[in-house]
């Protein structure tokens, strides 16, 4: 696997952990109501 | 593998803090439209929740409560009780029942001295207008019944027609 494609998976892996944390904040309380 | 994130690591940061962001644009922002739409609509608009929509109707006073809604009846409405009001009961007359007189009160035949009244061409033509109860007139001799009755004779009606 090219050095590029590692960083690129690593990435959106990272993308991935931020959406789940934004999710976590804003987007859970949305769906308790 | 673990050298490439020590040496990257900010790329990783970003990408995470671009994560948050996008996700904060979704959902909080996009929440925050939603709560001022819910707040400017009313509850008994189409698409409403149907929870809230039937709370609203149900919590809504009943129509008879508010007399501006109950419809005041016309003077057409009254006036045609008063014209029956003042005419005889047809179904007095022998042979005469309650059908037989709501369609003589349709051909305009309301009192027993309009029927008293009927010449042979009157009697022909009303008896064209009686559908199944053709004939009825001349068999029950009606105009003579109806006679005895406008003049208020029941003796003389109860002794050529039998009890009233």
């Amino acid at each position: 696997m090219p050095i590029w494609m590692e960083l690129l998976v690593l990435a959106l892996f990272a993308y991935g952990v931020g959406m789940a944390l934004g999710w976590l904040v804003w987007g859970r309380s949305d769906n308790e109501q | 593998m673990t050298e490439l994130v020590e040496q990257n690591w900010w790329l990783f940061v970003v990408a995470l803090l671009i994560g948050i962001i996008v996700a904060w644009w979704i959902f909080a922002i996009n929440d925050k439209t939603r709560v001022e739409t819910k707040l400017a609509r009313d509850v008994l608009d189409e698409g409403a929740a149907p929870a809230e929509r039937n709370k609203a109707l149900i919590d809504a006073p009943p129509a008879a409560a508010r007399p501006d809604l109950i419809p005041t009846p016309t003077p057409e409405a009254v006036a045609v009780p008063a014209r029956s009001m003042e005419g005889d009961d047809l179904t007095r007359l022998k042979g005469v029942g309650p059908k037989l007189s709501s369609l003589l009160h349709t051909l305009g035949v309301f009192t027993f001295a309009q029927i008293a009244s009927w010449s042979d061409e009157d009697i022909d033509r009303i008896d064209t207008q009686l559908g199944s109860f053709s004939g009825r007139i001349r068999r029950d001799n009606w105009p003579e019944q109806a006679r005895f009755l406008a003049d208020g004779d029941k003796q003389g009606f109860e002794d050529r027609f039998g009890k009233l």
